[in-house]
């Protein structure tokens, strides 16, 4: 039972026909206390099913402190692995270390939000409770991501791959805290420096002999396609096969109305003329929140 | 060069002051770490004109913002199309990585660039005159009393990520939102590169002797662990930002952005 989906329900269905943002929800229980919300809790077992709550505040803080949670397991069982941490030249430790502390920090940040709410944080899960083989903790099961624990190499291209999807997350969320000035700076500055280390663990990638064709900085079609890749339900729904993370990335077209794109007209003109692929560069795209719960559940 | 002399206040509170100094070069330098260009510039710079000259403000509301950003773009985007005219970018091996690197970044602005003003169409503010006598674009690093390709795009860098995060706060629909955080988050990956490129490792500030994983190494985040913002990227409200990017703008081009308050 999760904790979180029952609140949801709470609150779509306390709210009046015009169904109140769940950040509403916030402020309630931060004045009622959290103690008498969870009391109300079995109540919530015979909520109609209907209830289908849209995507507020308190949705993207859950998706968001859950994916801090599994940055931190990441690194934290990457900096623990012994055949891995033999593997990482001496002067990437650090960077490591310094990931980890930012996202250990991060998930904090998320923690005292629910916190300061009146909600109880869900707790901090051990590490070893996350499996990045991708076997999801059943060794029956084929293993997706091998080596990740013990080979620099894969551990690298699957920190690539949560970085940017991490960066990806935040932006999927942000709309959500479009009514809270300052959660909404606050996840802009956590998206940021989810990018600089997506940056920084492509620029390792580049300068690492062992990847035979250039990784850019940023997602670019032009990337070697990462092998093997996260993949996540395809947007197209149904019996679409799941798609790569980086798909979302290849977007060459930016829409700021309806269905008006704008039009780059002037890059493509002069001596870089036709360099589509800077067009997908140029812009880092959002991950949607179905893609991004089924990537978290990948792990743990 | 030392990059310690960036402030360590959860958002750059000392920075604050340069908006009423006379010499506001010389707090860009500061802005950049270039401890030694700053001692040399203050002098040099002493005597720039008073800001007589007409003034673009950005308007306000959500078309304040997209212009406020548009006016950053338009900055980098004709910095990076002045390097790769620049004696420093021809003098690369065409194969090497670097020149790859900054033609891409170039790229990228100058879409950000037009992105903006497609979107703003008539509302949008005019072309300004950039005013770059302060970089030396023959050179990869600062000397001279004067900022190198590589320094002066970390300073833009740095400055757009921490722009875009304090305008955040002023937009009200939720799709400009979306758009500035697809460009903010592509900043973000250029300004650690390029801090990557300067010095290996940097990409979030200075790792000089001294530095451990914990406690240094991070002059682009909230170094706290305890405060609200601990390890969050740096925020700038719009008019300490634009202290800065006015030095780098002529004096019929200074930016303005009086209606984006809180």
């Amino acid at each position: 039972m999760n904790l979180f989906s029952l609140l949801d329900q709470l609150s779509a269905v306390d709210a009046s026909p015009d169904a109140a943002p769940r950040r509403q929800l916030l402020r309630q229980l931060g004045r009622a206390g959290a103690r008498a919300a969870v009391a109300a809790l079995p109540m919530a077992l015979a909520l109609p099913a209907h209830a289908t709550p849209t995507d507020t505040s308190l949705d993207g803080i859950r998706i968001l402190l859950q994916l801090e949670d599994l940055l931190v397991a990441f690194y934290t069982q990457a900096l623990a692995a012994p055949a891995l941490t033999a593997s990482i030249p001496t002067a990437q430790r650090p960077d490591f270390e310094r990931l980890l502390i930012q996202q250990q920090n991060h998930a904090g940040f998320w923690r005292s939000v629910l916190s300061a709410a009146g909600i109880t944080p869900p707790p901090v899960r051990p590490a070893s409770g996350y499996d990045f083989s991708g076997r999801r903790s059943n060794l029956a099961n084929p293993e997706l991501f091998p080596g990740v624990m013990t080979n620099y190499d894969a551990f690298l291209q699957l920190a690539q791959q949560l970085e940017d999807a991490s960066a990806s997350i935040y932006l999927g969320q942000i709309s959500a805290f479009t009514n809270d000035k300052q959660l909404l700076e606050a996840t802009l500055r956590l998206q940021i420096v989810k990018a600089r280390h997506a940056s920084h663990v492509r620029t390792l990638r580049r300068t690492t002999a062992a990847v035979a064709s250039a990784v850019k900085s940023w997602p670019s079609k032009v990337d070697p396609a990462p092998s093997p890749a996260i993949v996540v339900p395809s947007p197209a729904g149904g019996t679409a096969a799941p798609v790569s993370i980086y798909s979302f990335e290849a977007k060459e077209t930016q829409v700021v109305s309806g269905t008006n794109e704008v039009p780059f007209l002037g890059v493509l003109t002069g001596p870089t003329a036709v360099q589509y692929s800077a067009l997908s560069e140029a812009f880092d795209e959002p991950l949607p929140t179905r893609q991004a719960t089924a990537l978290l559940e990948i792990f743990g | 060069m030392s990059d310690t002399l960036q402030s360590t206040g959860p958002d750059d509170v000392q920075l604050m002051s340069p908006l009423h100094a006379p010499i506001k070069r010389r707090s860009f330098f500061l802005y950049a770490g270039a401890t030694t260009l700053m001692l040399a510039g203050c002098s040099k710079d002493n005597d720039n004109p008073p800001a007589t000259n007409t003034t673009v403000d950005v308007g306000s509301g959500d078309t304040g913002v997209l212009n406020y950003a548009y006016a950053l773009e338009q900055l980098e985007a004709a910095f990076y199309a002045q390097v790769l005219r620049s004696a420093y970018f021809t003098s690369l091996d065409p194969a090497s990585a670097e020149r790859q690197i900054l033609a891409d970044i170039a790229l990228h602005e100058q879409i950000h660039a037009d992105f903006f003003k497609s979107v703003l169409a008539g509302n949008a503010i005019r072309q300004l005159t950039p005013d770059f006598s302060g970089i030396d674009f023959s050179q990869r690093l600062s000397m001279g009393g004067k900022l190198g390709v590589l320094d002066a795009a970390r300073a833009f860098e740095d400055l757009g990520v921490q722009a875009y995060n304090g305008a955040g706060r002023f937009i009200t629909d939720p799709r400009n939102l979306v758009l500035a955080g697809k460009i903010v988050s592509v900043e973000a990956r250029h300004a650690s590169l390029i801090r990557d490129l300067i010095r290996p490792n940097s990409f979030m500030g200075d790792i000089s002797a001294g530095f451990t994983p914990d406690t240094l190494g991070e002059d682009v985040i909230d170094r706290s662990v305890t405060s609200r913002t601990a390890r969050q990227e740096k925020s700038k409200l719009p008019a300490q930002v634009l202290a800065i990017a006015n030095t780098f703008l002529a004096a019929d081009s200074k930016v303005s952005a009086n209606s984006l308050v809180s």
